[in-house]
């Protein structure tokens, strides 16, 4: 909200606060002050004057010849400025007078036509930056009004307030906020009371409100307000609109209760507070007319609806210039049935913000009487009678604080006397304080928000100040300690990322329908959000795969080579009411012109050898990945991953060129496997080595010829490189392997490793059926 | 001797090992002149063969002297002309292949690192909740304004992606009730259905901390939250603590530490320091002692225990540590941004 730290200070006595220290207190205070504006006195001089007359200057094409009138002088002026016309009211500078700048105004003759003052810009009276043209006030303003009545030397503070206290979007808070941090004494608004008038308009019966008052005021009176109540309305960003409308604002802002004027006239009573009815409708005051629910609290006369409570009036029984009686509404709505009104019709007004915090019943009596006070003052306002409804309790609350638990939350000695001062600076009564407690007889009405003794502890320490509480260290004294290795593992994890030269990516959890679909994956396995931000970020993803190719759509001209990786969880739906599975994977995507799957396969196979784990790959069927390029990961007889080759028909979706290659598995599995490495000893002689070039059916593996070769003693068999093309049979590839032979105690013969040679190819012709490549030299 | 003479005096003058190296073969070699010379020797007459056999075994001798003086300085000429052109050693040098931590990841190590060596345990916890861990047993009531769905997801079936990471709060606390003192830390995802800006992204990382044991004192928080910035952002931080709401604390406080850029001062040598707004200090989380009806809630009997709990933004504090001025960049994986870290 935004407050006035003149109004503020209107308020205290016996204090030489300046705006800063406002502003300071307001901080201490724990309000989130977003933005300060200062603004200087300006010279009683400067006055609303109204344009009568604007003539073209006869000697200067771009000067005009102005008449001008304050109601009871008239002046002439010469003015250059291009928006001056008739009709408008200016700042007139008379002559005499100083504006902030130190410039002073004297009867001067520009080209032979002298000016009595002159009209102001903003920037000249130091009101903002525009200095295009003179300065355009509205006509609710009485001319004659000195402009610092309008703009009087003030700091506008924008500030945050937190959501348990209704008392501080009020000037009278705030400045009760003021008075405690900085010791000041302060004089509330204390119109006579309006509780012993006759009995006013009736008032249907059925208990919604907390508090319902309605007053009869007749009203006779100026059709604009005196410049202070405009310019302190102004000062708080509302605009002035007649007498009536202003007190009910005033008031408002002043003590943060709204109320709301009707036209007596228009009002067929008994007026009710109801539900509405479905199919009622009502035109509020911006011209919006509305179709009601059965959720929504109106106001009514016998013919309807004429107001949405606490939110906004219908324009049915708006007040105007014609309006001589009115009926005042001060009441006490529902929190969450006008915050619930307002959102539903986007209507978050003053007013609504305000009894959004739920206001105290307390408040309407004094909220009523203020008004009736200030129109008395400003609209010839004369009461005839009140009507209220007191629905709700009024707060009758005693906490009693053990000195021992204030000390005890706070972590340093605070004597209760300290504690009693504190909570006096925030007029809070204390009836008793001794070594033992402190007894707060009934909490103040404008403080619902406390409710236990802790609340009145985090009172005291605000007082005392949050700067004065001293940093300590708390102890630890665990039964037992706790050792957490999943870190180091994760750490490894990522050292093995960064040295494969893959960027880390952080993605959105949430996809949309078009992602999931674009792999193939089943959209109603997916959880899906009842209220997302957009389409784009509907589902749940239950892979990182449609992350990673937008990733790839994203950055398709990046490099000709590019590969990432991630670590997230994933959401795996499971029974209607139950929690999602929620693993923790790692995703790693490589783009590339060619042998994409290799590289990714690289990864995979470092991080196994890194974490020591035993990650088998079995061929696997998978509609996201290219037929026959795919593979499930298994650790310890549970399928943990999958690796594959991205279909290309979903990579060409993503306009990339090149292949895709993907990887995901759990990482918790991966790490929960994770062993140190095992020193297998240094080979003490020299090996022979044999390169072996043979044909088999495609569908035989690596992993499988690895595995048949590993059951011959003396021999490790190394990988060299597979192909299938021009030379090699339909049906089958061709594979070139290493054979390492190694003796323990001695370097092996020529003899030994031909031998080895024979029986691996033995092997391997009786297993797999495999024939040595045509014109390969046997050795 | 004159031949004697004449060969080395070719040695000597060879340019190159391979010049040298058929002289070798020339004169030493298996058919060379010096080696039929010696060949010779046998063939003579046994009163000749003495002195002939010291003659030729001499400029063998003397040969290979001169080959291995010659080849030695000709190694050292070519090892010269080697080096013999300087490097510009200011050229940026072969990029090795390195991969790029992405600048949040990173910061949330270095805090999860800064919590382990204060003694905190590492904790986690789902990231769809139940509305009770989410926000009843966290003191939101039903009709508190964060449930409105234009601040929570809701899921279709049941259940939300959770608003923060005071869940894990909950969790921890009703499973290790037992167990006390508590002292972790919750990183991870949070959700919040709100529109996005350059300081806020509706997806984002969250680290909750929690301190529960007998005597836990608003001081014992401050005196954390003060050591914790120090190890996050430097040792000459310091911070202040304001007064706010939360539901769950009581007190409440908002922490600002001061600013990385300006320390504090609120100036630049031209003007208002840009990073902080010219306050001089950065908003960086909340914290408050933990409520009494949450510790109730969970179990834990609050007339014996007190505690602490904070959370703030590793987003936050990556996007102030490496002048990250839009914290979206950090979710739009951008390889062009990501390279940069």
């Amino acid at each position: 909200m935004k407050c006035s730290s003149a109004w503020i200070k209107s308020l205290l006595r016996r204090t030489m606060l300046s705006g800063y220290d406002v502003v300071g207190a307001l901080e201490r205070a724990g309000l989130e002050i977003e933005q300060t504006i200062e603004s200087k006195e300006l010279d009683k001089r400067i006055v609303v004057v109204l344009v009568k007359k604007v003539a073209q200057h006869p000697q200067a094409d771009r000067l005009h010849l102005v008449d001008v009138t304050t109601g009871e002088a008239d002046y002439r002026v010469v003015c250059g400025a291009p928006n001056v016309r008739e009709g408008l009211n200016v700042a007139l500078a008379q002559i005499g007078s100083v504006l902030p700048s130190g410039e002073r105004i004297e009867k001067a003759t520009l080209r032979g036509e002298v000016s009595e003052g002159m009209l102001c810009s903003e920037f000249e009276l130091g009101l903002g930056e525009d200095h295009n043209g003179i300065m355009e006030l509205s006509n609710d303003v009485a001319i004659g009004t000195s402009l610092c009545d309008l703009y009087p030397a003030d700091t506008i503070i924008d500030l945050k307030t937190p959501a348990n206290r209704f008392d501080v979007l009020s000037v009278v808070g705030l400045a009760r906020e003021v008075a405690a941090m900085t010791g000041a004494e302060m004089v509330s608004p204390s119109p006579p009371p309006v509780e012993g008038a006759e009995e006013g308009p009736a008032v249907g019966h059925e208990a919604v409100a907390g508090r319902y008052m309605l007053a009869r005021l007749r009203v006779d009176g100026p059709a604009l307000s005196p410049g202070w109540l405009v310019g302190r309305l102004r000062a708080l960003g509302m605009r002035s609109i007649s007498p009536v409308v202003d007190v009910t604002n005033y008031v408002m802002l002043e003590l943060g209760q709204p109320l709301h004027a009707f036209d007596a006239r228009k009002v067929t009573l008994p007026i009710g507070v109801r539900m509405a009815r479905d199919g009622e409708s009502l035109t509020t005051l911006d011209g919006v007319r509305r179709a009601l629910t059965a959720e929504d609290l109106v106001i009514a006369d016998r013919q309807g609806p004429i107001a949405l409570a606490g939110v906004m009036g219908g324009a049915r029984t708006e007040v105007g210039p014609a309006t001589t009686e009115i009926l005042l509404e001060v009441a006490t709505f529902d929190a969450t049935v006008v915050r619930k009104m307002a959102k539903r019709y986007g209507l978050r007004t003053e007013a609504s913000a305000r009894f959004e915090r739920g206001l105290p019943v307390e408040l309407a009596p004094l909220g009523l009487a203020r008004a009736v006070e200030l129109l008395g003052e400003v609209a010839g306002g004369e009461l005839r009678g009140v009507t209220d409804q007191l629905n709700a309790r009024r707060l009758e609350r005693k906490i009693e604080l053990p000195v021992a638990l204030l000390v005890k939350l706070l972590g340093f000695g605070v004597s209760h006397k300290e504690a009693e001062m504190a909570l006096g600076r925030l007029q809070i009564e204390v009836s008793e304080s001794s070594k033992d407690r402190i007894v707060v007889p009934r909490v103040p009405w404008w403080r619902p928000d406390l409710t236990l003794p802790e609340d009145l502890v985090e009172e005291i320490v605000r007082v005392l100040g949050y700067d004065n509480v001293p940093s300590t260290l708390p102890s630890w004294r665990p039964k037992q300690l706790r050792f957490d290795h999943r870190r180091s593992k994760r750490r490894l994890v990522q050292e093995v990322m960064f040295g494969a030269g893959l960027f880390e990516v952080m993605t959105y959890s949430f996809v949309s329908l078009e992602q999931l679909e674009s792999v193939g994956l089943e959209v109603e396995a997916h959880l899906k959000l009842k209220n997302p931000l957009s389409l784009e970020q509907a589902y749940l993803r239950s892979t990182l795969l449609p992350s990673h190719l937008s990733v790839v759509a994203k950055n398709r001209t990046y490099g000709k080579e590019v590969g990432f990786y991630e670590v997230s969880h994933v959401f795996c739906k499971r029974g209607r009411a139950e929690q999602p599975d929620e693993p923790e994977m790692l995703a790693v995507t490589v783009r590339r012109p060619e042998a994409a799957f290799g590289v990714v396969k690289g990864v995979l196979d470092k991080l196994a050898w890194a974490l020591n784990v035993d990650l088998m790959v079995r061929p696997g069927v998978d509609d996201a990945f290219a037929p026959g390029r795919s593979g499930e990961v298994w650790l310890a007889g549970r399928m943990i991953g999958r690796i594959g080759q991205v279909h290309p028909a979903w990579v060409r979706q993503t306009k990339a060129d090149g292949e895709v290659a993907y990887l995901e598995l759990e990482l918790a599995a991966v790490i929960a496997a994770s062993t140190p490495r095992q020193f297998g000893g240094l080979r003490r002689f020299p090996t022979i080595a044999r390169d072996l070039a043979v044909v088999v059916p495609v569908a035989v593996t690596w992993q499988m010829v690895h595995g048949v070769l590993a059951e011959m003693a003396g021999v490790e068999a190394q990988f060299v490189s597979d192909y299938v093309g021009a030379g090699v049979p339909e049906g089958a590839k061709s594979l070139a392997l290493r054979l390492v032979v190694a003796h323990p105690d001695r370097t092996p013969t020529e003899q030994e490793a031909a031998e080895v040679e024979h029986k691996a190819m033995n092997v391997l012709a009786r297993k797999f059926g495999a024939k040595r490549r045509a014109g390969e030299a046997t050795a | 001797m004159i031949e004697a003479k004449a060969m080395i005096g070719r040695i000597e003058a060879a340019s190159s090992l391979e010049e040298l190296e058929r002289l070798r073969v020339a004169y030493v070699g298996r058919k060379g002149s010096v080696t039929e010379q010696l060949k010779a020797v046998g063939a003579l007459a046994p009163e000749e063969r003495a002195l002939a056999g010291k003659a030729a075994n001499e400029l063998r001798v003397a040969v290979e002297a001169a080959l291995r003086v010659r080849e030695e300085r000709l190694r050292e000429a070519e090892l010269e002309r080697e080096i013999a052109s300087p490097l510009d050693v200011t050229a940026p040098g072969i990029r090795p292949l390195v991969g790029h931590r992405h600048p949040v990841s990173v910061v949330l190590d270095e805090l999860v690192d800064v919590f382990w060596q204060m003694g905190y345990q590492v904790a986690e916890g789902p990231e769809v909740e139940t509305e009770w861990y989410n926000f009843e047993a966290l003191l939101v009531g039903k009709d508190h304004p964060a449930r409105d769905m234009q601040d929570t997801f809701y899921l279709e079936e049941a259940h939300l992606p959770r608003t923060h990471t005071s869940a894990v709060q909950i969790r921890y606390m009703q499973e290790h009730r037992d167990e006390l003192p508590i002292r972790i830390i919750a990183p991870g995802k949070v959700y919040r259905n709100e529109d996005e800006d350059a300081r806020h992204s509706w997806s984002f990382y969250q680290i909750e901390g929690l301190v529960v044991d007998e005597g836990i004192g608003l001081s014992d928080l401050k005196g954390t939250l003060e050591s914790m910035m120090r190890g996050v952002l430097g040792e000459d931080t310091e911070i202040r603590l304001r007064s706010n709401y939360f539901p769950y604390t009581e007190p409440s406080v908002e922490m600002d530490a001061t600013c990385v850029i300006c320390h504090g001062s609120g100036r630049l040598d031209a003007g208002g320091c840009h990073l902080c707004g010219g306050t001089g200090w950065l908003e960086l989380g909340g914290a408050g002692m933990v409520h009494p009806d949450v510790l109730k809630n969970v179990g834990i009997d609050p007339t014996v225990y007190s505690g602490f709990a904070f959370g703030f933004g590793p987003e936050r504090i990556a996007a102030i540590k490496y002048g990250v001025d839009d914290v979206r960049e950090f979710w739009r994986p951008s390889f062009k941004f990501l390279e940069q870290f």
